[in-house]
């Protein structure tokens, strides 16, 4: 298990060396380090048959995304494929992932992949941090998808919160129904929800160098939440 | 600490008074100035201080502070930046305690009025001083006769409501707007540039200060937001705060690199902390000054709220019916009456709706009203249900005024819960009854709608506190 004086130098080296947005393995210590549970996943380097190795490893389906600092919304610039059920598909995938990058960018930095078990089961909300101006720390919550961009249907509080506000930012949000099952969806368990609202705020609390974090998404069933995605930007 | 010792009680309970600017000449404000104090009849000294006279309004002036022998509590400047900066080395030498700036033409003016206000913010520091300002009208107290600047009324009668306000025209109109509705005031403060003493240090000392029991807050931001969470959780068990926060639009959209991000900087985020911290944020200034008046004579009423189920009692239907919607969509229930009190109701008038809200059904009735009359026997039936916890009654249009409100004086007499009255209705004697009932501390509203949503701000408050007492004696 990571300890804090790792994460503290992890943090320190990615500032040192210039980048601002953590790699899928930094990103994980920090994840493990508060004991945020994330789907099973692997990164390989640059490539494709070391990819579809991992995925057979992992279990299909899987997802696929490219790990590059230099390509901030990979699901915008296509580079992240879901729901890969075979080794063909995957090597397809990584092929086009490649091609995509070009694209979005003149000379992308390419890191490699990143191999996730794919869940598809239950509600996907996010989870996030990020510094205001007044009140500095800040932790959102809400649903996933058009709930949040779209709809603005968040809570928002400053950090730390007690166990009480974090119920009460579940229940704010008007997706709260959606979550408790309306029409015939699976129930979110709410108490995994406010653990790892918990968490979070005391990473916000604990890490003074994270500008933004965002768990998008996180899947919550009636069992477990699970982040399979995090971005984590470091003050430049 | 013991609140008297807050260095900002000399702000409102100053033994002596200095005015820097004083004048002799009626036609400056420096005379205002003096004059307010002794019309006002300011509770302690006054030094006049003004290089050029012997005596202001039949005081005796001082060339400078060092020239007052005596010690001074409060020093109020009402001259230029330039001569601030200067003065205030006086202060320091005098070991004054706090200054008010009213002056203007400091950071708000420019890079050379940023250097004045850094000049007097770091002597003030040094010494110890708490400053007030600059660009602002400067403390009201009404409990020791401290006078506003630049306003000629001032309150008569102490009361219990304290307002901060960073904007001083903005503070200077809601004071206005509330004493028409008969709210009454302990202490007014306006920040101004808030060089020094914040919003967030008057909120604490608010929260500790016996006269004050429900604040206001003439909002557009806080300058140590970071603090909030230590300084308002505690203060908002001992006190309601009502928000108006202005600059709601201003969003500080950046490019943000995260949905997270993306709501950095706005309204949301006030809101999420308003609700975390027990702050009751009024959307409108009508809302806020009906928030207010449900405080006062509600919350502080002479009866305690036990619940939020409320029984409504009208003339007309209608309007009961209007008051039911408005509740509901407030958060508060209606719920049915008992069988016994739809009994009694019968036995009293025969053809009234005998359910919740209630009303007369023969609305000729409302000629009938008198000190014991039709809204009487509904109200007693209505107020001793054991469904209900709030009365609600609801005046009539134009017919017969004074019966409505003398039945009120006789509710008020008999009923053991808490009471909002509703009175839809304007004009001529109506005006006058309403005017006479607000300063007797009936809560009383224009409409259902603005009733509803003060008893409901009122709940929201009731919760929340009860959350974060918890909390904060738990922690």
């Amino acid at each position: 298990m990571p300890d804090m004086e790792m994460i503290n130098a992890l943090m320190n080296k990615v500032i040192k060396s210039d980048r601002e947005i953590l790699y899928p393995s930094e990103s994980d210590a920090v994840l493990d380090y508060y004991k945020i549970p994330q789907p099973k996943w692997m990164t390989t380097g640059n490539n494709v048959e070391q990819a579809v190795q991992a995925a057979e490893q992992i279990g299909f389906p899987i997802a696929l995304k490219l790990i590059s600092p230099d390509i901030l919304h990979k699901s915008d610039a296509g580079c992240v494929k879901l729901d890969l059920n075979n080794s063909p598909e995957v090597e397809h995938a990584c092929h086009d992932i490649l091609e995509k990058a070009a694209h979005a960018h003149k000379t992308p930095r390419i890191e490699g992949f990143l191999i996730q078990e794919m869940v598809k089961e239950g509600h996907e909300v996010i989870i996030g941090l990020a510094q205001d101006v007044t009140f500095g720390m800040i932790i959102v919550f809400g649903l996933g998808g058009i709930f949040v961009e779209i709809l603005k249907d968040v809570a928002i509080r400053k950090v730390p919160i007690t166990p009480a506000d974090a119920m009460d930012m579940i229940e704010e949000i008007k997706g709260y129904k959606i979550l408790k099952g309306a029409r015939g969806k699976v129930v979110a368990n709410i108490d995994l929800l406010k653990d790892m609202l918990l968490k979070v705020s005391q990473m916000g609390m604990e890490q003074k160098q994270i500008t933004e974090l965002d768990f998008n998404p996180v899947f919550v069933d009636s069992h477990r939440a699970l982040v399979a995605d995090s971005r984590i930007i470091l003050k430049g | 600490m013991k609140h008297e010792n807050n260095l900002l009680n000399n702000f409102f309970y100053p033994k002596s008074v200095a005015i820097v600017g004083a004048s002799a000449d009626p036609k400056k404000s420096g005379n205002a100035l003096v004059k307010n104090y002794l019309d006002y009849g300011f509770k302690g000294e006054i030094y006049p201080i003004n290089p050029k006279a012997d005596e202001i309004l039949g005081l005796k002036a001082y060339s400078s502070i060092r020239t007052v022998l005596r010690d001074i509590d409060l020093v109020v400047f009402a001259v230029p930046a330039k001569v601030v900066v200067k003065v205030i080395e006086d202060c320091a030498s005098k070991n004054v305690k706090a200054v008010v700036v009213h002056s203007f033409g400091f950071a708000e003016s420019g890079p050379e009025g940023k250097g004045y206000q850094d000049r007097l913010v770091a002597v003030a520091r040094e010494s110890n001083i708490k400053v007030v300002g600059p660009n602002c009208q400067g403390v009201m107290c009404v409990d020791s006769k401290l006078p506003w600047s630049r306003r000629s009324t001032f309150p008569e009668q102490a009361g219990h409501v304290s307002v901060i306000s960073q904007s001083g025209g903005g503070g200077g109109s809601f004071v206005n707007l509330a004493d028409v509705r008969g709210i009454k005031f302990s202490k007014i403060v306006t920040i101004g540039n808030e060089c020094d003493a914040s919003v967030m240090d008057f909120i604490q000392y608010f929260g500790d200060d016996p006269q004050t029991r429900t604040l206001f807050l003439f909002l557009e931001g806080f300058r140590d937001g970071e603090r909030i969470l230590d300084v308002v959780r505690p203060a908002s068990v001992n006190m309601p705060i009502i928000a108006y926060k202005t600059g709601r639009t201003a969003v500080g959209a950046k490019a943000a690199a995260s949905h997270t991000g993306s709501f950095a900087g706005s309204i949301e985020v006030y809101d999420g902390v308003f609700k975390q911290t027990g702050i009751i944020r009024a959307e409108s200034l009508d809302d806020g000054l009906d928030y207010l008046v449900a405080f006062e004579n509600l919350w502080f009423g002479d009866k305690q709220i036990q619940g939020y189920r409320v029984g409504i009692v009208s003339g007309p239907g209608g309007p009961g019916v209007a008051a039911a919607d408005a509740m509901v969509e407030s958060g508060l229930s209606v719920p049915p009456i008992a069988e016994a009190s739809k009994q009694r109701l019968k036995e009293a008038i025969p053809g009234a709706t005998a359910a919740n809200p209630m009303d007369m059904g023969d609305f000729s009735l409302v000629g009938k009203l008198k000190e014991e009359g039709p809204y009487s026997s509904m109200s007693r039936i209505m107020s001793e249900d054991q469904n209900i916890d709030i009365l609600v009654v609801i005046g009539p249009g134009e017919f017969n005024p004074e019966g409505f409100r003398d039945e009120l004086y006789n509710i008020k007499r008999f009923c053991e819960k808490p009471l909002i009255v509703i009175w839809p209705s304007a004009g001529g004697n109506v005006e006058t009854c309403k005017k006479e009932l607000r300063e007797a501390d009936f809560a009383l509203f224009d409409t259902q709608e603005r009733g509803a949503r003060a008893l409901g701000a009122v709940k929201r408050y009731d919760s929340l506190r009860s959350r974060i007492k918890r909390e904060v004696e738990g922690a």
